[in-house]
């Protein structure tokens, strides 16, 4: 019985559904007020990215008649649900919402699932801005899939005793018992590949090909507002702190013992992985085109990848 | 790999004060020396010429002239009224102000909801010329009266020295 | 309770119109004087971010749509329906002298009309062109009229 609570006190509290949805808005508001001293300004309140959640919800919203009303409504509500779910495997210190045997696979398939109902929303929504929001995307996910995968396994192969291992609880153990994995050599190829990757993954500023507001109006988002708009913006931010959330699970999971400090350090490596994959990148360059998003992505991330993976298949 | 440029700038940037004035919390800035912003005008200077409105471009001014309420018949009233939505601040209405009754300040804080929150409007009170002493008729009277006295001088003087 | 929470997320939500504003910019035949000074809002000395200001490409998602420029003959149709497409509530700015009054343009076969001719503005800023400062101060008191706006659609 008390397990019961305590797991059920885990997905709707602690590691699960609050500390995300609080976690996500205030590391969205910490980039963005990191983008802004970068940049020598004073920036928005770090609750920006709440207000404007809510803004969003107070506001109409407005169907296009070339729309299919039930894929362009129902597409935000997957998405948001999706990047939630992820949320709920990821690890602070040992102890996780959800943990099954394969969490990284799972995490995989939510994180493109997300991705999907961008492009399957901006399809609904029959514009075309949107349809070349959409191809964009496309682009992107191809551009970022393989590297990521790649950096999953070369952790997985690390972890898993020859045996790649999937298991989120595992890598923990692992380096609860070896220190970090950031502090192996070999790996940090594979670490600066996912330090790339996040940012395409989110759609943060020098990657969001998909939403250049600039060249696309706002591209997969064109025709969005009020309430869906509002649920994309919360993926969005979601995705944020599960994009560094996943970075501190394969990379940095420090475990002293107490559940407190175990937090704090989590939160604290958090943003410092969005400071330095997201917030650094878009105070420093602009938007890069998709063709050139495309090259870089398989050329330097998955080289860079690819030679960890090497690597450790050799046994270094 | 290729150099990041601006690097170093974000990454020291971090550690400085941000440039951002204080501004819609604290107080407006000082506009800089010379700016031409919202019109002045001084009634009280103003010789109602109409040069003003004769040099300006978009036609921001509007000249209406009625009596002057509780004045002598013939004095008038004459509204100036600037319109700051149509004025590009050329200064040219001020160049051309021979009394320099035109001015423009340093005030570009112009915003609001009404029409009426753009208006400038400056007053002119235009006398009439005053009256003269005497009628046309007292005057050609008191002429012809003046060279009956004349003429009657002379016809005294030439008799005294006919004599 | 449940009642009350109802009426404290409408409060917040009404908090919030005021904090975020996003703001989506229409040239309407503008000389480029008054789109540059927008642009200089946001850079770090003015720093309209502040407000909780965001440059967005679409009209779906502004709060706040700034007009520039005296609306000429071809930009009026797409300037009326770009604005039937801004979802409630939003406050429609006008930027400079021109899409007030028409300023130097005024009288042309090219240039028809005023902005409010069409829309109802709710705020102005005067100026050819507004110094950011100007603007900004209208995007506040345009925030202001925002949490008015939000707040007459739920009572």
């Amino acid at each position: 019985m008390i397990g019961f609570i305590q797991s059920v006190l885990n997905i709707l509290l602690l590691p699960g559904l609050a500390f995300t949805l609080i976690a996500s808005i205030l590391l969205a508001g910490i980039d963005r007020v990191l983008v802004a001293r970068m940049q020598r300004r004073v920036g928005p309140p770090v609750l920006q990215p709440l207000y404007d959640v809510l803004k969003c919800l107070g506001k109409e919203t407005i169907v296009p008649r070339k729309a299919n009303e039930k894929v362009f409504l129902l597409a935000p509500a997957v998405g948001l649900i999706s990047v939630l779910v992820t949320a709920m495997f990821l690890p602070i210190g040992n102890v996780s919402a959800i943990r099954t045997n394969a969490d990284m696979i799972v995490i995989l398939y939510l994180l493109t699932l997300a991705s999907v109902t961008l492009i399957v929303g901006s399809a609904a929504s029959g514009s075309p801005f949107a349809g070349v929001g959409l191809s964009r995307e496309m682009v992107a996910m191809i551009s970022y899939e393989l590297p990521l995968v790649m950096v999953m396994l070369t952790v997985g192969f690390v972890c898993g005793n020859g045996l790649a291992t999937f298991s989120l609880a595992k890598i923990g153990a692992y380096q609860a018992a070896n220190g970090p994995l950031l502090l192996n050599p070999v790996l940090w190829p594979a670490a600066i590949a996912l330090l790339f990757v996040i940012p395409c993954e989110v759609g943060q500023q020098p990657f969001d090909i998909d939403e250049a507001e600039t060249e696309i109006c706002e591209g997969v988002l064109a025709e969005y507002s009020g309430k869906p708009l509002a649920q994309f913006k919360m993926m969005h931010n979601v995705k944020m702190y599960v994009m560094s959330g996943l970075f501190c699970a394969l990379f940095l999971n420090i475990q002293t013992g107490f559940f407190l400090a175990d937090i704090l350090i989590y939160c604290v490596s958090c943003v410092l992985v969005t400071f330095v994959s997201m917030s650094v990148p878009h105070a420093v360059t602009a938007r890069f085109r998709v063709e050139q998003v495309f090259k870089f992505y398989w050329t330097v991330v998955t080289g860079c990848a690819a030679l960890s993976l090497i690597l450790v298949w050799i046994g270094l | 790999m290729a150099k990041i440029p601006y690097l170093g700038t974000a990454l020291t940037n971090l550690f400085r004060k941000p440039v951002t004035i204080d501004f819609p919390a604290g107080e407006a800035p000082k506009a800089q020396p010379n700016y031409r912003g919202r019109i002045a005008f001084d009634g009280t200077k103003c010789i109602n010429c109409g040069m003003c409105e004769r040099v300006c471009a978009p036609s921001c001014m509007t000249r209406v002239a009625k009596p002057l309420e509780g004045g002598e018949p013939g004095d008038q009233e004459i509204t100036f009224t600037f319109d700051m939505t149509s004025c590009t601040f050329c200064g040219m209405c001020a160049d051309f102000c021979a009394k320099k009754a035109i001015t423009l300040t340093d005030d570009y804080m112009m915003t609001g909801t009404q029409p009426e929150d753009f208006l400038v409007v400056g007053k002119v009170i235009k006398k009439a010329p005053p009256k003269p002493k005497f009628t046309p008729e007292q005057l050609a009277a008191m002429k012809a009266a003046a060279e009956a006295k004349k003429k009657a001088a002379e016809a005294a003087k030439a008799a005294a020295e006919g004599k | 309770m449940l009642f009350d929470l109802d009426k404290k997320i409408n409060e917040a939500i009404d908090d919030a119109a005021s904090k975020s504003l996003w703001l989506y910019h229409i040239n309407a035949g503008s000389c480029n004087g008054c789109d540059i000074e927008i642009v200089a809002a946001l850079t770090p000395r003015y720093d309209a971010e502040r407000l909780g200001c965001k440059l967005t490409g679409s009209p779906r998602q502004a709060d706040i749509v700034l007009v520039s420029g005296p609306v000429t003959l071809q930009s009026r149709d797409r300037l009326i329906r770009t604005l039937a497409q801004v979802p409630e509530p939003y406050c429609l700015v006008t930027v400079g002298s021109c899409p007030c009054s028409g300023n130097v343009f005024k009288g042309s076969y090219a240039v028809c009309g005023p902005v409010d001719k069409y829309r109802h503005v709710d705020v102005s800023v005067a100026g050819c062109t507004p110094k950011p400062e100007a603007i900004m101060a209208g995007i506040a008191q345009a925030a202001a009229i925002l949490k008015e706006k939000r707040k007459g659609m739920h009572e």
